[in-house]
């Protein structure tokens, strides 16, 4: 029996292709659609409620669309790019549609991914950059969250953990697209962290946090009004807490100065660029993330033109 | 939670084990991920034919042993034609190990050692062999897996055995 031993640890150590777990995650989200298409009623039940839920639209032909975007699992199964050539092509609108990834439910462990999908984009380079992006950030949590529970089960026993990941679209009109991206990690409390992307719809490209200025003087300029924003407010209500650097309260040296090159933005409905951080980034955790809608006036002689912020 | 995410969250977990059933049939990789794909696909497509949920994981591994069976029927002349492109390939990589033995090369070589001997196996045998001591699955398990009865999976075994020259001392059972 020795040889079976042998022969189970060359078993063993077959090697998993590299697409592979990109492969497995598209065809269960592709398989779910499946079941929900056979049966009819639960289908009409399960669009309406991702349609009250997040507010979107979600349709069979627009997640045909998310799964083209993604060549390498369609150059490596011939069944899977057969499957895709049957479906509709969908005209040039772009949006994000739903699109539920992972749910992991085990007594104290909970675990909720879901991760934006761009669709409609004619620049698909982009469109897929952005997508794989957003599976992969995804994939990740999963596979870490998978990882920290066994090793805390390990040692402990009721301990919780919980990982929730989502989006919202701050932004949809004619010419921009804005999606922000949030992940709440618990454990014992909380630590949310958002991360932004903007779409030039008309040019299809993405716009930066740099290119929307003439130089690098906005990084000081910006600061400059969230600081005298961050007083305002705290003077207005004393349940206002930042921590500015060099005043009283901020610790040590601790606080905020300036904004990154990359700080998160986005740009809103009404065209102002908002500028995010982060909970614990500037105030205390009770403020959560908090956001400075930064006045255009204060940035105009900056900015390299009205097209995006007005 | 719903049935299909609770088939969601197993299929996602088991990846691994169900790419290596699939590759002991596959001919290379590409095969291997198709016949995990194909199985995924029937698995959502199929999943009123699940009753109770705790058979999940021996149903599924009904569905991939059905799935490769397909495969292989569907393929039948590729893999004849492959099997002697592999035993080219087993011998020239042999000749590089021999002058270079790097351990990346080594488990090529491994994995196609692996291959050579099941390829011994008809379909039926390399199927018990693989649930019964890869995935260590007891042999009521493979007879449920299998839809063989009992009897069968033990003859099955036993041929597959002695056709793999492995002989059981006497003190062992299968």
């Amino acid at each position: 029996m020795k040889k079976i031993e042998e022969l189970k640890k060359q078993y063993n150590s077959i090697e998993i292709p590299k697409g592979y777990d990109e492969m497995v995650w598209l065809s269960i989200e592709q398989g779910k659609k499946e079941t929900n298409l056979e049966d009819k009623v639960e289908s009409r039940e399960y669009k309406m409620k991702s349609r009250v839920k997040k507010g979107l639209i979600a349709s069979a032909a627009a997640v045909a669309t998310l799964t083209i975007g993604f060549t390498g699992a369609v150059n490596l199964s011939p069944a899977f790019a057969n499957t895709m050539a049957d479906l509709p092509v969908l005209g040039g609108l772009v949006r994000v549609v739903s699109f539920n990834q992972f749910e992991f439910n085990k007594d104290t462990y909970n675990a909720d991914l879901e991760a934006p999908i761009i669709d409609g984009l004619s620049d698909t380079e982009l469109q897929k950059s952005l997508n794989s992006k957003y599976l992969e950030e995804n994939k990740q949590l999963y596979d870490q969250f998978k990882k920290d529970v066994a090793d805390m089960e390990a040692v402990t026993e009721g301990g919780h953990l919980g990982v929730d990941s989502g989006y919202e679209v701050k932004t949809d009109n004619e010419e921009i697209l804005s999606i922000g991206r949030w992940v709440v990690n618990t454990v014992g409390s909380s630590s949310t962290v958002m991360q932004y992307d903007t779409i030039d719809k008309v040019n299809q490209v993405l716009i930066t946090l740099p290119s929307l200025f003439k130089d690098d003087s906005y990084i000081d300029i910006v600061s400059e009004n969230i600081v005298n924003q961050m007083k305002a407010q705290m003077e207005a209500d004393e349940n206002n807490i930042y921590w500015i650097k060099g005043m009283e309260g901020a610790m040590g040296d601790e606080g905020f100065e300036k904004i990154t090159k990359d700080q998160q933005f986005y740009i809103n409905q009404a065209g102002k660029l908002v500028i995010s951080f982060d909970k614990y980034q500037v105030a205390p955790g009770y403020m959560g993330v908090v956001e400075f809608e930064i006045p255009t006036e204060a940035i105009q002689d900056i900015l390299v033109g009205n097209g995006y912020i007005k | 939670m719903e049935k299909k995410d609770l088939l969601a969250n197993y299929l996602y977990e088991n990846r691994e084990k169900h790419y290596r059933m699939a590759y002991s049939y596959a001919k290379d990789e590409n095969d291997a991920m198709d016949i995990v794909q194909e199985s995924i696909y029937k698995a959502f497509k199929h999943l009123n034919s699940l009753k109770k949920i705790d058979s999940l994981p021996s149903w599924f591994c009904t569905l991939l042993v059905n799935t490769a069976k397909d495969h292989i029927k569907r393929n039948s002349k590729v893999i004849a034609l492959d099997s002697q492109v592999l035993e080219v390939q087993l011998e020239k990589e042999k000749e590089n190990q021999e002058r270079d033995p790097q351990d990346i090369l080594e488990e090529k070589v491994t994995n196609l050692e692996l291959k050579k001997e099941l390829d011994k196996l008809s379909f039926n045998e390399k199927t018990v062999i693989v649930l019964r001591y890869f995935e260590d699955m007891d042999l009521k398990e493979v007879a449920a897996a299998t839809d063989l009865n009992l009897s069968t999976v033990k003859s099955t075994l036993y041929r597959a055995l002695e056709k793999l020259r492995i002989k059981l001392s006497s003190q062992e059972e299968i």
